[in-house]
C-alpha cells in the first residue's frame, strides 16, 4: 500500500515538473517571438512616425529671398529649352545591351525599333595567358564610316575560339565574305554595326562586341544614319 | 522546488532584460531619425530659400527647377546617370542630356521623414545631384562567363555552344547615396514574392548593425529610404548600364 502511494506521489511530482518545464519553455519561446516581432516590425514602424522624431524639434527658417512664381516659371522654361537642346535634332541610335534592342530616333521621335545582338560577356582564356572579353562598349559614339558588302577580317580570337592555329596577318584565311550582311557602320576601335547569318540569335547577347541586326533593320539604320550621327549604347 | 523557483526567477529576469533591450532599441532608433532630421533642417546651404509650402504651384515649380538644374549639371559629364522624377513616377537613364531609357514607376514608397522636410532639408537631399557610394544587388553587375579556349577544332566541336535562354530573375538593388538616402530599386516581381532573400538579408544586416550599437548605448545610423518598384527588365538594364558610382538626381 505504502509502495503504491509512494509511486503515485512520485508520478505526480514528475508530471508537475514536466508541466513546469513546458510552461517555462512556452514562456521563453513566446517572449523571444515577441522580442523578434518588436525589433523586426514594431521598431521600424515607430521610427517612421513623425509624431516621435519630430516632437519638440524647432525648425528655424532662415531669412527668405523667395523668388516669385512668375520668375520661377520663366527660369524653368529656359532650363527646359536648354535640356531639349541637348537631344540631337537629326537622327541618332540608342542600343540597349541588356535587352538587346535598338531604337532609332529621327527629329526627336522614335522612328524604328527592333531586336539586335550585342556582346556575350564571355571571357575567352587562351593557353598563353592571353584573354579577351566579348563586351559591347557603353557610352556615346559617332558613326565613323559606312561600308557596303563588308568583309570580315578575322582577328586572333576568332581562331583561338575555334581551337585553330592563328595564321599570320594578311593570310587569306583571315578574310570571310558575306558573313556581316549587306552593310556595316563603323563605331571606331573595330566595333561595327552589321548584319548576321544567325538571325535566330537576335535579341540575345551572343556577339564578340559588335552589334548585329536583322537585314531590314540594318538597311533602315544604314539608310538613315549619316556619318557623324550619334550612337548611344547602354 | 527550490530549482523551480530559481528557474522562475531566471525566466522573469530574461524577459525583463529582453523588454529592456527592445525599449532601448526602439528609443535609440527614434533618436537616430530625430538626429538626422534636426541635422538636415539646420544644414547650411549657399542661398537660403524658404520653401513656400503654402503655395503648391510655387513649390512644384521650385522642385522642378532644382531637378532640371541638377540634370543640366550632370549632362556635362561623360557618364550615364539616373534622373528620378517621383512626381511623374519616372526613372530615367540619361547620357549627355539625352534620355536613353524611361521606366515608369509602378509603385513608390518612401519614409515619412521626407514628408516633413523643410526648405534646408529639401535642399540637402534633393537640391543638388547626389553620388552613389555603394551599390548592392541580387544580380551580377557584369555577367561574365569564363570560357577556356579549346585546344583544337575537335574540342571546339564537342563544346556546348548553346546559349542559355533569357532567364527571368528577381532583380533588386540597393544604392547608398552620399547625401544619406538609401535608394531601393525593386523589380515588380519581387513585390509578390514571399521568398525575397535579398531584402531579408539587407534588413537582417541593418538590424544586426543597429543592435550592436544600441547594446553599447550608441545611437544607430539612420538612412531615409525611397523604394521604387519598376519592371524587372528595366531594373536589370538600368543597373547594368550605370557606372559603379553613378550620379543621381531626384525630384520629390
Amino acid at each position: 500500500m505504502r509502495k503504491i502511494s509512494l509511486s503515485i506521489s512520485c508520478n505526480s511530482l514528475r508530471s508537475k515538473k514536466l508541466s513546469f518545464i513546458l510552461r517555462g519553455l512556452l514562456f521563453s519561446i513566446s517572449s523571444f517571438l515577441l522580442f523578434a516581432w518588436m525589433i523586426w516590425s514594431v521598431a521600424p514602424w515607430i521610427k517612421n512616425q513623425p509624431l516621435f522624431f519630430k516632437s519638440k524639434v524647432e525648425v528655424t527658417s532662415t531669412s527668405s529671398n523667395t523668388p516669385d512664381v512668375n520668375l520661377l516659371r520663366a527660369e524653368n522654361l529656359v532650363l527646359q529649352k536648354k535640356l531639349d537642346r541637348m537631344t540631337p535634332g537629326g537622327v541618332y541610335l540608342v542600343i540597349n545591351t541588356s535587352d538587346n534592342t535598338f531604337f532609332l530616333y529621327k527629329n526627336k521621335e522614335l522612328f524604328r525599333k527592333g531586336m539586335c545582338s550585342t556582346g556575350s560577356f564571355i571571357k575567352l582564356e587562351a593557353a598563353n595567358n592571353k584573354s579577351w572579353i566579348f563586351e559591347t562598349p557603353k557610352g556615346v559614339f559617332t558613326i565613323k564610316g559606312k561600308i557596303t558588302d563588308p568583309v570580315w577580317r578575322k582577328p586572333d580570337w576568332a581562331f583561338v575560339e575555334e581551337g585553330l592555329p592563328v595564321p599570320p596577318a594578311g593570310d587569306p584565311s583571315r578574310y570571310e565574305y558575306g558573313v556581316l550582311g549587306d552593310y556595316a557602320l563603323s563605331l571606331g576601335d573595330g566595333y561595327l554595326i552589321h548584319g548576321t547569318l544567325y538571325k535566330r540569335f537576335l535579341g540575345m547577347p551572343v556577339t564578340h562586341g559588335c552589334v548585329r541586326m536583322g537585314d531590314d533593320d540594318l538597311e533602315a539604320v544604314y539608310q538613315t544614319l549619316p556619318v557623324g550621327a550619334k550612337v548611344f549604347i547602354f | 522546488m527550490k530549482q523551480s523557483k530559481l528557474l522562475n526567477w531566471l525566466l522573469l529576469i530574461i524577459s525583463v532584460l529582453l523588454l529592456f533591450i527592445t525599449l532601448q532599441y526602439i528609443i535609440l532608433s527614434v533618436i537616430s531619425v530625430r538626429r538626422v532630421f534636426v541635422a538636415a533642417n539646420s544644414s547650411e546651404i549657399g542661398t537660403q530659400i524658404e520653401l513656400n509650402t503654402k503655395d503648391s504651384t510655387w513649390l512644384e515649380l521650385y522642385k522642378q527647377k532644382n531637378w532640371m538644374e541638377s540634370r543640366l549639371k550632370l549632362a556635362k559629364s561623360d557618364s550615364i546617370y539616373l534622373s528620378i522624377n517621383l512626381q511623374d513616377s519616372t526613372l530615367q537613364l540619361e547620357l549627355k542630356g539625352v534620355v536613353l531609357k524611361t521606366s515608369s514607376i509602378a509603385e513608390l514608397r518612401h519614409d515619412r521623414f521626407f514628408d516633413e522636410l523643410t526648405g534646408n532639408a529639401y535642399h540637402h537631399y534633393f537640391g543638388q545631384e547626389a553620388s552613389g557610394v555603394q551599390t548592392l544587388a541580387s544580380i551580377d553587375k557584369v555577367p561574365l562567363t569564363v570560357k577556356k579556349a579549346p585546344k583544337d577544332s575537335l574540342e571546339f566541336a564537342s563544346q556546348s555552344n548553346v546559349i542559355d535562354s533569357t532567364e527571368v530573375q528577381e532583380i533588386n538593388w540597393l544604392m547608398h547615396l552620399d547625401n544619406g538616402i538609401e535608394l531601393k530599386i525593386k523589380g515588380i516581381k519581387s513585390k509578390s514574392s514571399h521568398n525575397n532573400s535579398f531584402w531579408r538579408q539587407q534588413k537582417l544586416k541593418q538590424i544586426k548593425n543597429n543592435f550592436s550599437k544600441t547594446l553599447i548605448f550608441e545611437v544607430p545610423e539612420y538612412n531615409p529610404s525611397i523604394e521604387i518598384y519598376v519592371d524587372e527588365t528595366d531594373a536589370k538594364a538600368i543597373y547594368r548600364a550605370i557606372p559603379a558610382q553613378p550620379m543621381v538626381c531626384i525630384r520629390l
